[in-house]
């Protein structure tokens, strides 16, 4: 239903002309979107279930004015671009992550109104890239982990001088920081002063952005609690008995750890850098 | 051809114009400030020495340096900012009169049947010392149209106060199939047992859309951070800032219309942790804390779009509450400052390299060029193939002009 209301939308917007519904019912079919853009049609299958056939690609081709397809993460093959190889309006092409190589881009070279062609993750190289010296409008290439080379890049941009070629980053230079080594431990220890007496902590005062790692060595869990500006406790969270918990703070912050019945054990203040707390009996 | 993905990155409490976009290196010491500027790739284009990473993308950025509008308060500006509209008095969150968000209006036009979300935050509310703020939601447009807030699964958080309510999406990726089916039938009994309420249906509607998404594989598989090359992950650091700037990237690749990217702490709280409002030690927090994330993140993800070729058809948009005052306060803070500010636009269409207007010699008002929020968003509703002239009705049909501004020439 829905798709006989698009073709019918589509048909009274002059669109396509009458022999068409059938073509736009297989592109459905194979989860493609077909919508109108400015200057003609986009359809796209990089949505669906990316299985496109020769079959569906051919009855792309029949679409009047199609000026922009995708094609990324599809199944097509080299062999099936040769569907794509009259669609002269073609203004963008995705071929991104398909296993498009050298064998496909003989297929593109006729089309003279192409200006985007998304060939990163394929295997063209060098050899494949020859085939597009004569799309003469291409202005935006993207080349990213395929198999085209700095030297391949040169030698198109003399060909097509107003060519922009994104090779991407090396992703080998790129360090990936290794999960096992945990972060430093803080070389600063707060003093924990013990009190039973909510009225012996001090009023927190502002100071430098730092972080403060409480560690619970008592027997039982304790709260964190956070005396403001003001004086005035709040609470922060519990910590159970041998664990540990990183708190943002600021330096001359001072946290007040109490019972889980709210009985004041003790507290700290902050001071200007990123440091240990250890809760003791 | 138009835009086809938003991502929208949100500086909540007012990113410094000097110590970011709009440098002053010839004002007096009192204004100019501690930072110095450096060059970008496009010539005559400076940024703060703090961007050094973003300096180098400077040539996919338009860059609106005469923006002003009259709200001094967080919450308004940030309305104003992030809805194109003055604010009405009396702003509350969840206001079904207030206006939609930029994402929420996005959202609005995409195909209502692509199967994805219409919109998504990540990974915080906005909030002002306990206050959820009006502004990111769908308002007249209706709650469906309110962008969903996921929490972003990995990064070191912002340190600072960030809250969630109990109803975002923090999809657990190890429930099997079975499972989640399972909870939705047991659901789906305790529920005919409640009755019907507006309130109710919206949040039914929240849980069903989160089950959608849970099966759903293209968004699910987007949400796993885990299926990402390791080294993409470490170009975008292991920070919440980061990662939900690459959660973006894959949320609206896998047709997510539009992410909008809370860059900074959710709440806040007084000035306090990481978030925009520097009223307190603005030059050690910007260079030590959220500039770098800020650089890397936003700089990551400007490489990662253009190199999948993703850049051309998504619209990157910056937005903040206002600038920062001119003069650095006792506590080498700036407050608030809406009388000029800078926001940007990048990718979709837009031509970068560029700067749209001026602040005058000190960036104290607009010089050349002055334009207000409801004209930025003018600028991104047309790059997203929207017309910003066009009506919606809201709930009781009455019709809303969604925009009120004009078209800046950034095309």
């Amino acid at each position: 239903m829905k798709l006989a209301m698009a073709t019918m939308l589509l048909l009274a917007s002059g669109v396509f002309a009458v022999e068409e519904p059938e073509s736009l019912a297989v592109i459905r079919q194979a989860g493609g979107r077909v919508r109108s853009v400015s200057g003609g049609i986009e359809v796209s299958f990089h949505l669906g279930d990316r299985q496109v056939s020769a079959d569906v690609l051919s009855h792309v081709a029949k679409l009047p004015n199609v000026v922009s397809l995708n094609l990324k993460r599809t199944n097509i093959k080299n062999n099936d671009l040769r569907h794509i190889s009259q669609m002269h309006s073609l203004k963008k092409l995705h071929l991104e992550l398909t296993k498009i190589d050298d064998r496909g881009t003989q297929y593109l070279s006729g089309l003279q109104k192409l200006q985007y062609l998304n060939l990163f993750g394929t295997s063209v190289s060098d050899v494949g890239l020859q085939e597009l010296y004569s799309n003469r409008k291409l202005t935006h290439l993207y080349v990213w982990q395929s198999k085209i080379t700095p030297e391949g890049i040169s030698k198109i941009q003399v060909q097509l001088p107003e060519l922009k070629v994104v090779a991407g980053v090396d992703l080998d230079t790129i360090q990936v920081p290794d999960p096992n080594v945990p972060e430093s431990k803080p070389t600063s220890t707060l003093k924990f002063v013990p009190s039973s007496n909510l009225a012996d902590a001090p009023h927190s005062r502002g100071g430098e952005n730092i972080e403060v790692i409480f560690e619970n060595k008592t027997e039982k869990a304790v709260k964190v609690v956070w005396i403001g500006y003001d004086g005035k406790p709040k609470v922060y969270g519990q910590i159970a008995s041998g664990a540990s918990r990183t708190q943002n703070s600021y330096e001359n912050n001072t946290w007040l750890i109490t019972t889980l019945d709210d009985v004041p054990l003790g507290y700290f203040v902050c001071g200007p850098v990123r440091a240990l707390a250890v809760i003791s009996d | 051809m138009a835009a086809k993905r938003c991502i929208v990155i949100y500086c909540w409490g007012g990113i410094s114009h000097y110590e970011s976009w709009d440098p002053k290196p010839d004002s007096l010491s009192e204004i100019r400030g501690e930072f110095s500027t450096i060059e970008t790739n496009v010539p005559g284009i400076r940024f703060s020495e703090h961007l050094p990473k973003m300096s180098r993308h400077a040539d996919k950025m338009a860059i609106v340096r005469s923006l002003y509008h009259k709200q001094g308060g967080h919450q308004q500006g940030m309305y104003h900012s992030i809805t194109g509209h003055a604010p009405p008095p009396g702003l509350k969150a969840l206001n079904r009169t207030n206006s939609p968000s930029l994402a929420a209006l996005v959202g609005r036009f995409q195909d209502p049947n692509s199967g994805t979300p219409n919109a998504i935050r990540l990974p915080y509310n906005m909030y002002d010392n306990g206050t959820l703020m009006a502004g990111e939601y769908g308002g007249w447009l209706g709650s469906e149209y309110d962008p969903i807030l996921m929490k972003t699964p990995s990064g070191k958080a912002f340190r600072g106060v960030s809250r969630y309510t109990s109803r975002e999406l923090d999809l657990q990726l190890n429930l099997n199939r079975d499972r989640i089916i399972n909870r939705q039938q047991l659901q789906a009994q305790l529920e005919r047992k409640v009755g019907d309420s507006t309130e109710y249906d919206r949040l039914d509607r929240f849980r069903q859309m989160a089950a959608d998404m849970l099966l759903g594989s293209d968004v699910r598989e987007a949400y796993n951070l885990e299926n990402e090359d390791p080294r993409i992950r470490a170009m975008y650091e292991d920070h919440i800032g980061g990662q939900s700037m690459l959660l973006a990237r894959r949320l609206t690749e896998a047709g997510v219309p539009v992410v909008q990217v809370c860059a900074g702490a959710g709440d806040l709280a007084g000035g306090s942790g990481e978030n925009w409002d520097t009223h307190r030690d603005n030059f050690k927090k910007l260079k030590n804390q959220l500039l770098p994330v800020f650089d890397r993140s936003v700089s990551a993800l400007f490489t990662d779009l253009e190199m999948r070729g993703l850049l051309e058809e998504t619209l990157v948009v910056f937005l903040t509450d206002f600038g920062r005052t001119p003069k650095i306060n006792n506590n080498a803070g700036r407050d608030h400052y809406p009388a000029v500010y800078s926001m940007a636009l990048a990718g979709g269409g837009i031509k970068g390299g560029q700067i749209y207007g001026s602040s005058d010699a000190n960036g104290t008002k607009p010089k050349d060029n002055p334009c207000t929020p409801g004209d930025f968003h003018a600028t991104a509703l047309t790059a997203m193939g929207i017309n910003p002239s066009a009506e919606l009705k809201d709930q009781f049909d009455r019709p809303f002009q969604i925009c009120n501004g004009s078209p800046l020439p950034l095309f």
